[in-house]
């Protein structure tokens, strides 16, 4: 026998409810997926707009350092710079604690581009020459190297010139804290140097000169934006003769 | 009589239409939120080709050859055609080192580089690097 209710109450049977909460379940599900795309998408959003950004402001930081390579107008004797003596590339160097090692390329680069992780150079604005480089670890990252130096002048010539320095380390592209999902290379960079060939370069295609430099140094960093795409950038060594 | 029937028309639990109308905002509401992700989207992907074209057309102005033999600049699997042009004045520089005149009278230009109709769908016009600005 059917037992009433007595108040005449009916609400939902208890078939109906679970109905109710498997549909409910569903679209939960179908929800928090979606929340889990977004979440993932905006994270990698994040990391990969820091390291864009990152890049961006590293490669122009680079290039107006890079322009000091060569420049000898604090020291009145000085003969113009060239490949080897001021300037030098590195490959598979590596930092350890403020010890740089590595294999210095020592031929005269020519218009193919010669590619290294390491570009070190010697400058002398206010008297007292100094050195730089620039470094990209193989893990990521670009990275500037200052160190004093001793010699009147010092040459690179002698491996021990940049070898046995003491190197400080600033970073002017730091690698994404964690890898990006389909962008694990992002912040990764290579250094090359090429010569100009029978003409020479100015900063910026200042045409006309009657003299310049004779050497580019690109660099190159993966980056997060157009699928991995990597960013270029090209300074013309313009104090560096030959 | 009349009380109790009166009672039990008010408890009768929601109606399909209810349930209809409640179904009918969640999805107004699901329809905002994709609207707003898409948004976020399209401006980050400009933001990107921006970004990529600019360092792009920057290297080609460093590297001095875009003036002679015109080039590309890659974003993502596209490649967009960019344009060099002479920009007028003439620069003219003098250096001095120490008071003593080194190099006086040097007189150069500097090219302008831009985009011109390529991919100007994501740009919202053509990008333009400009040394005379």
């Amino acid at each position: 026998m059917m037992r009433r209710n007595p108040s005449g109450q009916r609400g939902f049977t208890m078939i109906e409810l679970m109905v109710g909460l498997v549909i409910s379940l569903f679209s939960v599900l179908a929800m928090l997926a979606l929340y889990k795309t977004a979440a993932n998408v905006t994270a990698a959003s994040k990391l990969g707009a820091n390291v864009d950004g990152q890049i961006a402001a590293g490669l122009l930081s680079a290039d107006r350092f890079m322009q000091a390579a060569g420049y000898k107008g604090g020291d009145t004797t000085a003969t113009s710079a060239a490949y080897n003596t001021d300037v030098v590339l590195i490959s598979g160097a590596s930092l350890t604690g403020s010890t740089l090692s590595g294999t210095a390329y020592t031929s005269t680069p020519t218009t193919t581009p010669t590619s290294g992780n390491a570009l070190v150079w010697l400058y002398n604005a206010s008297g007292t020459y100094q050195l730089q480089a620039l470094y990209a670890p193989s893990t990521g990252g670009l990275y500037l190297l200052t160190a004093s130096v001793a010699g009147a002048p010092p040459t690179l010539t002698t491996s021990t010139t940049w070898s046995g320095a003491s190197w400080t380390s600033q970073a002017l592209i730091r690698p994404p804290a964690v890898s990006i999902p389909n962008a694990t290379s992002a912040g990764v960079a290579r250094i090359s140097i090429y010569s100009t060939g029978a003409s020479q370069c100015l900063p910026f295609s200042g045409a006309t000169a009657t003299t310049g430099g004779q050497y580019f140094v690109s660099l190159s960093v993966i980056g997060y934006a157009g699928n991995s795409q990597a960013l270029n950038a090209v300074t013309c060594l313009a104090n560096v003769a030959s | 009589m009349r009380r109790r029937s009166q009672h039990k028309r008010r408890m009768r639990g929601m109606s399909l239409l209810e349930a209809l109308v409640s179904v009918l905002l969640t999805a107004i509401l699901g329809l905002g939120i994709t609207y707003t992700i898409a948004r976020a989207s399209v401006a980050q992907l400009t933001t990107s080709v921006n970004g990529l074209s600019v360092a792009g057309m920057r290297a080609l102005l460093q590297k001095g050859t875009c003036l002679s033999t015109g080039s590309t600049v890659a974003v993502g699997t596209t490649s967009v055609s960019v344009a060099c042009t002479q920009v007028t004045p003439t620069y003219t520089y003098d250096i001095t080192y120490g008071g003593e005149p080194q190099v006086s009278g040097v007189s150069f230009s500097l090219p302008s580089i831009n985009t011109g109709t390529g991919l100007s769908t994501y740009y919202g016009g053509t990008v333009t690097i400009n040394s005379s600005q």
